[in-house]
């Protein structure tokens, strides 16, 4: 189908309605071509919209500063572990996978840790 | 030392012979379906190996992954490769089990309802295809998760909100709003801001339902109903086809925002917080999915329970008294929000603060007192669809990794919530376990979310939250209550409580529009 996205009305009045109406400089363009699932930009953006969630909350274990070996965090990715999710390779490809469990395996911990 | 390299296992390029099959096939035949997979999508989008089939196995429900473990896992990227797909199943009556992102946790997650069917991953498809910042609606393929719908509309400037179930950021809106999930936002009934689906059918027919079956229409994502019978409804908690685009309404992003909290220090207060505040929502005062959240609930988002108590079954009334103490939780703790103009919200705000005044309980909460703390901070995130994975401190507050979402519809009124309290703790008592729940507000129902905790490593344990899982659905069904959504290992039972009548009605509609049952069997206790 074709993709679109519909330029915004710009001919709102009233002061109330301004405040709850788009602005006109939302049209952007929608994106033509789909991303491969699976494939993140780089480990760092991996970590914090996905591991960082649970690990840097509080809610997971630390991982930081452990010097995990990456083979046993891919694995614990990819089989899951007690309440850890499982992710199959079209929420993270071999290749994503690769760099973030490199990630946490030379992470530091950040000081002072992080409090609730 | 340099970290060593991870192994990432080779996709084999003829895939081997499934480890399971499915019921009624036969080895050969299902050699000769995955062949024919694989000549429609290649081998890299065939699998049967381990690894790759592992992560489709993990299931947080009280049975043996046995039970549920896929015989191969297909991506498809285009529909025409899933109807050249479901003619392979007819031909050899392979069943599929459908996932968008696989992350139904305590449903059954991307496992399927029974050994042997193929996981057909459709994260791949995952096309923000429209997104109208003019009638504030948005059209999606089913791999798009939350997190890339925010992530577009903020890249892009478009101020609108999602609204998204816990697990916001890993999970996405279509899957979630065909399996009529819901969220905490005004928009927070999914199914009711959905507008508008493709659906391919199990003999290859692409329907759109609503006006999408109008050449030229503009009016796909705005009007529901379209003509005849309304049909998107058939396709949810169903069967019946695979949904591959759908249609969903965004909310504006309000000039002002203000989320509160009103902490109840009584179990039985349930009671009154109901009749307070039920004529608020239905005004629309309150005008979202608010949730009465429990003190363990609330003590998940902080800690494991062994801070407080190591011992094993029930976590004794006298350990919550502490916790509340201790904590500054209440034994329910109510989260709402205002959304609109500052003059909308303050005169809203002045209508609740009276009317918890008039009540003669609760202490109201605001941002500002709460000072980013948890767990208001994250109830703030989720009744503005923001992202996070808070909510999962709900798995560690006993550990184990056992999970199942027991959720009986109740209707708005105080006297109903007592005895579906009073009769949830009273079972899951009897077999040690929790009474770790929510209601989460509809505007004259509510979903009475308890979340049924175990340990998934002790045999014993599980055996018994298994058990007990059963006897909530009897006893709650002995008593006119009935869920609103259920696990893999319970949809028959769940489906039993609808009566017979349903129940040959979702036959009927599944022999007349998949006839071979392809199309995930099992699925709402529905098969051919």
């Amino acid at each position: 189908m074709k993709l679109r996205i519909l330029p915004v009305a710009a001919n709102v009045g009233a002061a109330i309605l301004a405040a709850l109406t788009l602005p006109a400089s939302a049209a952007p363009e929608a994106p033509a071509l789909r991303a491969p699932a699976g494939k993140w930009p780089t480990p760092q953006v991996l970590w914090e919209k996905t591991c960082a969630r649970c690990h840097t909350t509080g809610v997971g274990p630390e991982l930081r500063g452990r010097a995990l070996p990456p083979e046993y965090v891919a694995s614990v990715v990819r089989n899951g572990m007690m309440a850890m999710p499982a992710f199959p390779h079209t929420s993270i490809d071999d290749a994503s996978l690769d760099g973030v469990a490199r990630l946490v395996s030379t992470s530091k911990l950040p000081k002072p840790a992080a409090k609730r | 030392m340099p970290a060593k390299k991870p192994a990432a296992a080779p996709v084999p390029a003829t895939p081997e012979d499934p480890a399971v099959l499915p019921a009624g096939v036969s080895a050969a035949d299902m050699h000769a379906a995955i062949a024919e997979f694989v000549a429609i999508l290649g081998p890299q989008n065939v699998l049967t190996d381990a690894d790759h089939i592992a992560p489709y196995t993990k299931v947080m429900i009280a049975e043996s992954e046995d039970l549920h473990r896929p015989s191969a896992v297909v991506y498809a990227r285009e529909v025409s490769e899933i109807q050249q797909i479901l003619k392979v199943c007819n031909k050899y009556k392979v069943p599929v089990w459908t996932i968008s992102t696989g992350r139904n946790f305590g449903y059954g997650s991307a496992a399927p309802q029974s050994a042997g069917q193929v996981v057909l991953d459709l994260r791949h498809m995952n096309r923000i295809l429209e997104v109208d910042p003019v009638l504030c609606t948005a059209l999606v393929e089913p791999g798009v998760t939350y997190q890339q719908l925010k992530d577009y509309l903020e890249e892009n400037d478009i101020p609108l909100w999602l609204s998204c179930p816990a697990p916001s950021a890993i999970a996405g809106p279509l899957g979630n709003t065909v399996d009529r999930g819901v969220g905490y936002t005004p928009y927070g009934e999914h199914f009711m801001m959905q507008c508008g689906m493709e659906v391919v059918l199990a003999n290859g027919d692409v329907l759109r339902t609503g006006m999408g079956g109008v050449e030229g229409t503009s009016a796909w994502q705005v009007f529901k109903w379209g003509y005849g019978p309304y049909l998107d409804g058939i396709f949810t908690q169903s069967n019946y086809g695979i949904v591959t685009k759908m249609g969903m309404w965004l909310m504006p992003k309000p000039p002002v925002y203000k989320p509160f909290c009103i902490r109840y220090d009584n179990d039985e207060d349930i009671h009154d917080i109901v009749e307070t505040l039920r004529p608020l929502r239905i005004a629309n005062v309150i005008p979202n999915a608010m949730v009465f959240a429990n003190v363990m609930w609330e003590a998940a988002a902080l800690m494991p329970r062994s801070k407080y108590y190591d011992g094993t079954g029930v976590t004794p009334d006298s350990v919550l008294e502490e916790i509340k103490a201790k904590e500054g939780l209440g034994a329910w703790n109510v989260y709402a929000a205002l959304y609109g103009t500052k003059e909308q919200v303050e005169v809203n705000w002045q209508i609740i603060a009276g009317a918890v005044k008039a009540s003669g309980k609760g202490r109201l909460i605001t941002e500002e007192e709460a000072g980013g703390t948890q767990p208001f901070d994250y109830r703030a995130k989720l009744m503005r669809g923001d992202m996070t994975l808070q909510e999962f401190g709900l798995y560690r507050w006993r550990g184990g990794g056992g999970s199942m979402w027991f959720a009986p519809v109740t209707a708005a009124k105080g006297s109903e919530t007592v005895q579906q309290t009073r009769l949830a703790k009273e079972i899951l008592g009897e077999y040690g376990l929790d009474y770790v729940a929510e209601y989460i507000v509809g505007m004259r129902d509510m979903h009475h979310v308890i979340d049924v905790l175990y340990d998934r490593s002790d045999p014993d344990e599980m055996a018994r939250a298994h058990e007990c899982f059963g006897k909530l659905l009897s006893e709650f069904g002995k008593r006119g209550y009935a869920v609103y959504r259920v696990n893999t290992a319970f949809m028959d039972q769940a489906a039993d409580l609808f009566g017979p009548v349903k129940r040959k009605v979702d036959q009927t509609l599944k022999r007349a529009l998949d006839p071979n049952g392809i199309l995930a069997p099992g699925k709402s206790g529905i098969r051919i």
